[in-house]
């Protein structure tokens, strides 16, 4: 029935667009330019050099002379960006028509010392260009939701692992928590991201891009990176001497939810300067609904504070932060359970055994998070060609997690059942050096120091402190239109589990991990604009403690989980493959993969229950089998004019444990999303109108073992999402303000998804109305304007 | 706008650097190298069988002293046929010292517990004989009246649950409402 829908809404889009067939439908002036990018310091042309203009959503690409030509351009300006290899990107606003040749000249990465932030493609991260996804600012105003993995879930390849209410967390390619890293700009975020109820400690109102390296970066970021890096782009500095700010205003119909953020920003300065951030956001929700009953205790609330600064010049730039995310969670009251009898009871039930009327009060099981991350780095440059980074990361992260009341020892009344602190000290090194004949040259070292504390009522995993080290080199060479990179790294692990009692019994534990990994790259770009990467990478990645040392009751989902102290590192062989084209207006992109994994770990179910006094739970032992992940996202669009746009996504992965020659359980099902698009033209009041229309498919997960789970997956579904955005001056020595309402499962549907770890109990959220507000403004402007 | 002074600028933004990371936050809640006795657990469930006639008391344990997964030992219950008895039962945590009983615990917080007797594959008969304070009171079963009826002799189990109730469900809704707290079950003799 669902395929029968999305073939007919396929049909329904190309029908729409053989009428509208490339044709001029504004009937107003249309202008074409001439862009030439050349290199800043020796204007020599750069070819393949990659220009976007923001009314094409696709790029265009400098040939050998380095010009490029654009046409079909409206209005009476538009924004370009362009961006090359190992240079800074360049962004512009040009005045239509234009005469002459406009000129862009890109500046090498070690030639200007630019701030650390990258604002939008043109990063070069050595290994994995090419390889790398990104959302831009545009589409994450357009996109923006309750928590961050809102916005990551729009990314080709991530898909979500939620439990009910606010917490989510990203899945790349199958493979999440100890095996993605998640960058806050710079700093690696290092929490209980084991956990699969744990969401991502981040604030979406703080996000202005995010960049995704699929598949193995572990040569850069370590071995927790061998599933993927996602890495959260702050707002880049201000770039105009003054004051300014942004204020968000949000609210949601679905949980009633109401969100704002106000940011206060400032530079002063020309080639010396100075400039800061400070930020404050808050966030309130009650419960979420499905569409035929209220999700109980599923509300949360979370406030966030950071500040930032950077002081810059010529030779050297500084940057320091510190950042606050906090939030409580309620967690769905039909999921702590008993035991095997009350959770069959719950999965017999089509709806959940307690529905209760709409709170905002949260009450028992709830969740209290609270995340600190101070960071500071040191950028020089040593000499025209090289340029060496320090950065220091210190945070914690601190987890409390309190059960239905069950407590029958009143002295404990009030203690949490799971209280967790993790603390984290990093300082990384880096040294890049550009030779001659296209010639670079990286190599970086990090330091980390971790403390976990463990207190509550309940044992999950003991109190641990870990030391590390790693050290790794990369090296690149650029010709015209290709790139090979090949890196090298080392890393070594101690892990320290200070004795500890569990049921009258001691244990103490030392373990010493290393490994090395390894990776090789290769771009190239073809006639035509066709782009090709390849990529083979070896990384490994030490067991967790959770992995190896759990030992309890997961509320949850009524199960046992048991660790394995004999647990080895796991070590991964990855092939990753893509392709792109690019045109004036189709544009596609082929990604394929396959990693092998040795000694994989997971969780197994174990045979026979485990027998407590509370009678009998499922249990999970942690073990380690090989298994192989192989996958593939394909993306398409076709914008046959300024102001229509279809856009298809389609991700399949196929996850193989190749021990028991079974399918590796709770993978994310395949998936396809139709995206169409209109632009309107600007008027007079509302500039840069659109809306869209996206229907989102999910087949039902057929690859797993039947009898093992509680409950078979559960069945496919389609949903469909409305959204319309504006951006208007309701004065005219305002900015321009942004508004945008999104209409979320407009058809209400029922669906439960295979990764909500509540689905055993209760459907996923139904329709929901979402308002965004967002207000620019300048409060002083200083003379000596831009930088 | 004036010149600023850089050299001023930079030495306010050092100290204030070096404060904001001198700063450690308190962790004095958490000792990792003190053992935390502190947790809940509930080891053993005890019920003493009283012989109505000759007064004789006995003793029967179910008991996992070292937590979930470990050893279990079950004592196995044996009664005689056609004699009553009045039972009373009794929750402990025997990991801590002294041994901590929980029965007290229910007891005061009985409109939210209730005890739940099945005997299977054996003629015996239970009526619960402690009641909580709802209106009509609705039982608990801490105590209860057991006897084995017709029979000379026969071999079964006895499940024990304490099932567990709250706000948001509720005693007053039944049996099917609330958690189940503890879930056990003794092999039953009657000879």
């Amino acid at each position: 029935m669902k395929q029968s829908f999305q073939i007919a809404f396929t049909a329904f889009i190309l029908l729409v667009f053989s009428i509208f067939a490339p044709q001029k439908t504004w009937g107003q002036d249309w202008h074409s330019i001439k862009i030439k990018v050349v290199d800043s310091l020796s204007s020599e042309p750069l070819f393949v050099a990659t220009i976007g203009i923001d009314k094409n959503r696709h790029y265009h690409i400098s040939d050998i002379h380095g010009m490029a030509m654009i046409d079909s351009l409206p209005g009476n300006e538009c924004l370009l960006h362009v961006s090359y290899i190992g240079y800074h990107h360049f962004d512009a606003k040009i005045k239509l028509p234009l005469k002459e040749t406009f000129v862009v000249k890109l500046c090498m990465e070690s030639s200007h010392l630019h701030e650390s932030l990258v604002i939008d493609k043109g990063y070069s991260s050595g290994l994995s260009n090419g390889m790398n996804q990104h959302l831009s600012t545009e589409e994450i105003q357009q996109r923006q939701g309750q928590s961050i993995s809102d916005l990551l879930k729009n990314m080709n390849g991530i898909t979500l692992m939620n439990s009910a209410g606010g917490i989510s967390k990203p899945v790349v390619r199958g493979l999440h928590g100890q095996r993605v890293v998640m960058l806050q700009g710079n700093a690696r975020m290092e929490g209980q991201q084991w956990g699969d109820d744990h969401g991502v400690e981040l604030d979406p109102f703080q996000t202005n891009g995010v960049d995704l390296i699929k598949g193995s970066a572990a040569i850069e970021y370590g071995p927790e990176a061998i599933g993927g890096v996602i890495r959260v782009l702050p707002r880049p500095w201000k770039s105009s001497n003054g004051i300014g700010g942004t204020l968000n205003l949000q609210g949601f119909s679905n949980n009633l939810q109401g969100a704002s953020s106000l940011m206060l920003e400032g530079r002063i300065g020309a080639e010396r300067y100075f400039a800061w951030r400070v930020n404050g956001s808050v966030r309130k929700a009650g419960d979420a609904h499905a569409p035929t009953y209220n999700m109980s205790n599923t509300g949360f609330e979370e406030n966030n504070q950071s500040f930032n600064m950077v002081f810059g010049n010529k030779k050297w730039i500084w940057e320091t932060g510190i950042s606050r995310f906090a939030t409580t969670q309620g967690i769905f009251i039909g999921s702590h359970l008993g035991n095997i009898d009350d959770l069959n009871k719950a999965l017999q039930s089509p709806e959940p055994l307690i529905i209760l009327p709409f709170t905002y009060t949260i009450g028992r099981p709830y969740q209290e998070v609270e995340h600190v991350l101070l960071t500071t780095q040191w950028s020089i440059q040593i000499s025209p060609k090289s340029k060496f980074k320090w950065q220091y990361t210190q945070q914690v992260n601190r987890r409390k997690e309190y059960d239905a009341d069950r407590l029958y020892n009143q002295a404990l009344k009030g203690k949490p059942a799971m209280d967790l602190e993790i603390q984290s000290f990093t300082m990384e090194q880096t040294y890049e050096r550009k030779f001659r004949d296209h010639w670079a040259f990286k190599a970086g070292a990090s330091e980390m120091y971790q403390k976990n504390t463990v207190a509550g009522l309940q044992f999950i995993i003991p109190a641990f402190q870990s030391w590390s080290v790693g050290t790794y080199g990369l090296i690149r060479k650029e010709w015209i239109d290709a790139s090979l990179s090949f890196g090298l790294r080392y890393d070594a692990r101690q892990l320290n589990v200070s004795r500890f009692t569990r049921y009258q019994k001691s244990y103490a534990y030392e373990r010493f991990f290393n490994g090395a990994a390894a990776g090789l790259t290769y771009t190239k770009k073809f006639e035509h604009n066709y782009l090709l990467a390849a990529s083979l990478q070896t990384g490994w990645r030490p067991p967790a403690v959770n992995e190896l040392y759990s030992y309890g009751l997961h509320y949850g989902v009524a199960s046992f989980e048991i660790g394995d102290s004999l647990l080895v590192p796991e070590r991964s062989f990855m092939l990753d493959i893509s392709v792109k084209k690019n045109s004036n207006f189709w544009f596609f992109e082929l990604n394929g993969f396959a990693q092998l994994f040795n000694d994989f770990i997971y969780k197994n179910p174990m045979s026979d229950p485990i027998l407590t006094i509370r009678g009998a739970f499922p249990a999970f032992q942690f073990t380690q089998q090989n298994a192989s992940l192989i996958g593939s996202e394909a993306s398409a669009s076709y914008s046959p004019n300024i102001a229509w746009q279809w856009e298809s996504k389609l991700s399949y992965l196929y996850a193989q444990n190749l021990g028991s020659n079974q399918p590796l359980l709770w993978m994310p099902a395949n998936r396809m999303e139709n995206i169409l698009g209109y632009k309107f033209k600007d008027t007079k009041s509302l500039k840069a109108t659109s809306v869209e229309l996206q229907s989102i498919w999910v087949a039902k997960q057929n690859r797993y073992v039947s009898g093992v789970d509680y409950i078979d997956p559960p069945k496919g579904y389609a949903l469909i999402n409305f959204n319309v955005g504006t951006s208007f001056r309701p004065y005219s020595s305002s900015k321009l303000w942004l508004l945008h309402f999104s209409f979320q499962n407009v058809l209400n549907q029922s669906y439960r998804d295979y990764q909500s770890r509540f689905r055993y109990f209760t459907n996923d959220p139904g329709f929901n109305f979402i308002i965004h507000l967002q207000i620019p403004f300048l409060l002083k402007k200083y003379e000596n304007n831009q930088f | 706008m004036k010149t600023i002074n850089f050299k001023k600028l930079t030495f306010i933004l050092l100290i204030s650097a070096a404060t904001i990371s001198s700063c450690k936050k308190h962790d004095d809640d958490h000792d990792d190298d003190h053992n935390h006795d502190e947790n809940e657990l509930i080891t053993t469930v005890a019920i003493q069988f009283v012989d109505t006639i000759s007064k004789d008391t006995l003793f029967f344990n179910w008991s996992q002293p070292g937590g979930p997964g470990s050893a279990i030992s079950i004592d196995t219950i044996v009664l005689k046929p056609n004699v009553k008895y009045v039972a009373y039962t009794s929750i402990l945590d025997e990991s801590k010292t002294p041994v901590f009983d929980v029965s007290e615990e229910i007891k005061a917080d009985a409109n939210n517990h209730r005890f739940v007797y099945t005997p299977t594959n054996a003629n015996l008969y239970v009526k619960i004989l402690d009641f909580d304070t709802h209106t009509p009171p609705i039982e608990l079963g801490l105590s209860f009246e057991a006897s084995a009826l017709g029979v000379s002799s026969s071999t079964g189990n006895l499940n024990v649950v304490l099932k567990h109730y709250t706000v948001s469900s509720p005693k007053t809704g039944g049996l099917g409402n609330g958690s189940t707290d503890i879930e056990v079950n003794f092999p039953l003799v009657i000879k």
